[in-house]
């Protein structure tokens, strides 16, 4: 018996001295997780990735297995504290894109904005979400969440909101989805933070969260994505780090 | 004397301001109760669970699990009361005092139909919305304050997307029906329209006794006359029996060298021989759409008049047999990573 649980102990220490740094991501997107996760497994493979497709998601996973790493958009990686940004995303030389309000036929009058129902997808909970919609449009719009990217089209098709909330480039894909006449609204503080890599911190509670992530495990994040190719880097919206 | 009971009951449910009180925590928080009613199985749980992550803490979901002995447990290890009744569903909203309900699946809007009938002349009933059943807008059409999001995906949502995926042009595309299923054609063509797509109907006759002979002509006339370039068969029993698939469907379309678009998984499989490309609705998504039209309803103090008012729904999971689609299309490799399950 005892024999038993030294083997078991001894495969589950190796079992996890063999495994990769632990990276959960989290970008919403046109593509499906899965792609994503198969085509950064693919790039990375000391890593071990976890792409997530739901916010609900990556906050349980993250409390329950504390990822070495976290790769999402600035705003989303602010809600997990204990995770530092160590690089950033960029794209075309910028660490933001653009977002626009996007409508059918005409376009969006964003003075009116409060009066109106905007598409939004559910990137950060809700009340998080309320505010930082609040910060692009400058007004505060009741808001129909969606859990993924493509959602917000049949919205507008169906109109059951007035504009969506979209980036540039999400734009440009929608356009050669639809061949219905989309216009876009610009914000004039319409910039969101790209997607940038997070690392667990030394924890300020004495550990609870898990211990910070060694420097040779930083390293080896770090070297990885910037050994990405273009059209991996795409899937996560940028084009290079810095 | 039960009734008087039940009535009694709710009459104080509802005029105690249905508020209840999360009983954690010094700092006691006013929190709203949605009773759900619906059936047991994996995709009403998923609903829940996109319902639930949603609305957050702010409310709290009962469930009543309808006709079932064994309801299954949720991940607290507390398996949610079931019940059989009018009676049953009446004494749950008069025991939960919900400020809506979400009744999830055709039984379940029966139901509270039946309530509203048998006890109409008690306090107003809580707001209700319906989803997972069948022609959802039929439903509810004599429930009092209730809304809904159908189960069936429109159209325009089925071929925007099979557009992204195959570079042929996608304009014409024919559907057979029977006469009933005419309001929801007319309903998804209208918005297909606004997409460029013009959907050809072909109509078989409810009382037509060779229903698979019917499905036959049908295609071939969409074929050969209509010059569809895709079909899109709706989910509707009528045309689905094991009888027509095998002796319309199949026969049928051998010759059509076009993708044939469903709503099941199961006729997209390898061995089916039938789907190309199958949409089918992402219950998380619709549990997420759920609470957005709770959202709306608690904005507007739960108020809820005027006549019965139904969603699209939004969030779809697609299913592609790839060797099929490449049968009949180029598929553009691209798009593949848009698709949640490729079959190959």
């Amino acid at each position: 018996m005892l024999r038993r649980i030294a083997v078991w102990l001894l495969l589950a220490f190796w079992g996890d001295a063999l495994a990769g740094a632990k990276v959960f991501v989290f970008y919403p997107s046109l593509a499906r997780p899965l792609a994503i996760q198969e085509a950064l497994s693919k790039k990375c493979p000391g890593l071990e990735i976890t792409v997530f497709g739901r916010l609900t998601d990556l906050q349980a996973l993250v409390v329950r297995e504390h990822p070495q790493a976290i790769l999402a958009q600035n705003a989303v990686l602010k809600q997990f504290p204990e995770y530092l940004p160590r690089m950033q995303g960029t794209r075309n030389g910028s660490a933001t894109e653009d977002f626009v309000l996007l409508s059918i036929d005409k376009p969006f009058d964003v003075a009116k904005v409060s009066a109106a129902a905007i598409g939004v997808v559910g990137m950060l909970d809700r009340k998080e979400m309320d505010g930082f919609v609040e910060g692009l449009v400058s007004g505060a719009p009741h808001l129909n969440r969606v859990t993924k990217v493509e959602d917000l089209l049949p919205l507008l098709i169906f109109q059951s909101v007035a504009a969506v909330l979209v980036s540039e480039a999400n734009v440009r894909e929608f356009q050669k989805k639809s061949q219905a006449h989309l216009v876009e609204a610009k914000l004039e503080k319409g910039k969101v933070g790209l997607v940038a890599a997070g690392m667990l911190a030394a924890p300020a509670n004495g550990g609870a969260v898990g211990s910070a992530v060694s420097p040779g495990d930083e390293q080896e994040i770090l070297s990885a994505l910037k050994a990405l190719d273009a059209g991996t880097l795409a899937l996560l919206g940028v084009d290079a780090w810095k | 004397m039960m009734r008087m009971v039940l009535a009694f009951l709710l009459y104080g449910g509802l005029c105690t301001c249905a508020i209840a009180r999360a009983a954690d925590g010094p700092l006691a928080r006013t929190v709203d109760r949605i009773l759900i009613v619906r059936a047991d199985g994996v995709n009403f749980q998923e609903t829940v669970n996109g319902l639930e992550h949603e609305l957050g803490a702010d409310f709290i979901c009962d469930e009543r699990i309808l006709n079932s002995d064994t309801a299954a447990a949720k991940p607290s290890g507390k398996a949610p009361a079931t019940i059989a009744t009018a009676e049953q569903l009446y004494a749950a909203i008069a025991q939960s005092r919900p400020k809506a309900l979400v009744l999830m699946d055709n039984d379940a809007i029966r139901m509270y139909g039946d309530v509203q009938k048998q006890w109409k002349d008690s306090v107003p009933f809580p707001p209700s919305i319906s989803l997972m059943a069948i022609r959802v807008d039929k439903a509810i059409s004599k429930l009092k304050r209730a809304t809904g999001i159908f189960y069936e995906v429109p159209g325009v949502t089925i071929l925007v997307n099979l557009r992204s995926l195959v570079a042929e042009p996608v304009h014409k595309v024919g559907v057979i029906m029977r006469p009933s299923m005419a309001d929801f054609v007319r309903e998804s063509a209208k918005w297909c329209k606004l997409e460029n797509i013009e959907l050809v109907p072909f109509e078989v006759a409810e009382d037509r006794m060779d229903v698979a002979r019917a499905v036959r002509t049908g295609v071939r006339r969409l074929r050969e006359r209509d010059k569809v370039d895709a079909l899109w068969i709706l989910n509707d029993n009528f045309f689905l029996t094991q009888d027509i698939i095998g002796g319309g469907w199949l026969p049928a379309l051998e010759r059509f060298h076009r993708p044939v678009l469903v709503g099941v998984e199961n006729f997209v499989t390898l061995r089916s021989r039938f789907g190309t490309f199958a949409i089918l609705p992402d219950h998380y998504g619709l549990g997420v759409q759920t609470a957005g039209m709770i959202l709306r309803l608690k904005e507007e103090e739960w108020e809820m008049d005027g006549p019965p008012k139904v969603e699209q729904p939004l969030a779809v999971y697609k299913v592609l047999n790839l060797e099929q689609a490449r049968k009949s299309a180029h598929v553009k490799e691209s798009a593949l990573i848009e698709v949640d399950k490729v079959i190959k």
